[in-house]
């Protein structure tokens, strides 16, 4: 068998919905297997790939609209960085222009719907959007041998 | 996820096992609004057996604890392990619910 080139990243396209999520989580775990990172640190990276599919799926398309999430992983770096790069054909949106959750705010009066974008930057070594033509991108990277 | 309620003498006993996502987080909403409509003033969530959560987890959480407070009663945390606890710690949730190392010292805590 050839060794895995780090050049070519597998793809996987998915309908832009809840149900996409386990296969996404699935595809990407078979990704970094080779890698045998800590089960903490997968456990981050679902974490970040869960935020940013579910903001896809509940916002990109208007309801009831036939959107698509495509996801491109690869390691990198020898197998001690994951690269994931998340794309959709939804409304142009960059998740990091909101502000930071407020986190000395009270319980009841917080702001929480950036919660998920927020832990999205607290889980990966880098995350950043763009958009390229019709098309939004979204580049996350991980650290796969400890915690970020 | 697994979720298993007890009944203790002065509270109700929730212990989670599992994956607490956007797609299981429901089912532990349902399982509190059944608790809370017992009317126990204290709820106590025993988060040993669990290994994962999201933002989505968090929020049921919060969910949960509006409405024992409307209630006059109190949510406990305890136990809280590894990611799961990273991410208490992270977003700021583990300075807003009273959090124990241990099931008997959050039963303890009314």
């Amino acid at each position: 068998m050839d060794p895995p080139d780090e050049a070519v990243p597998c793809r996987l396209k998915l309908p832009a919905t809840l149900e996409s999520l386990d296969p996404f989580q699935d595809f990407v775990r078979g990704q970094i297997r080779e890698s045998r990172c800590p089960q903490e640190t997968q456990f981050k990276i679902q974490l970040a790939l869960e935020e940013a599919l579910v903001n896809i799926a509940h916002y990109a398309y208007p309801p009831g609209g036939a959107g698509w999430i495509e996801l491109a992983c690869r390691l990198e770096s020898g197998g001690k960085r994951l690269w994931v790069e998340i794309r959709d054909g939804g409304r142009a949106f960059n998740p990091f222009e909101r502000g930071k959750p407020d986190m000395t705010a009270s319980l009841d009066k917080r702001q929480i719907g950036g919660l998920g974008i927020f832990l999205v930057r607290q889980m990966t070594e880098k995350a950043e959007y763009r958009r390229d033509g019709d098309t939004n991108v979204l580049t996350l990277q991980f650290g796969l041998d400890a915690a970020p | 996820m697994e979720i298993v309620s007890m009944k203790k003498e002065n509270a109700m006993l929730i212990r989670l096992k599992g994956r607490m996502d956007v797609v299981t987080s429901p089912a532990f909403e349902q399982a509190c609004d059944k608790v809370i409509l017992g009317g126990d003033k204290l709820l106590v969530l025993d988060l040993g057996g669990l290994e994962y959560i999201s933002s989505a987890g968090l929020r049921s959480i919060l969910g949960v604890d509006k409405k024992i407070k409307a209630q006059g009663g109190k949510l406990a945390l305890c136990n809280l392990m590894g990611m799961v606890k990273e991410v208490f710690h992270v977003s700021g949730f583990a300075e807003m619910f009273p959090t124990f190392d241990t099931v008997e010292a959050a039963l303890g805590s009314t």
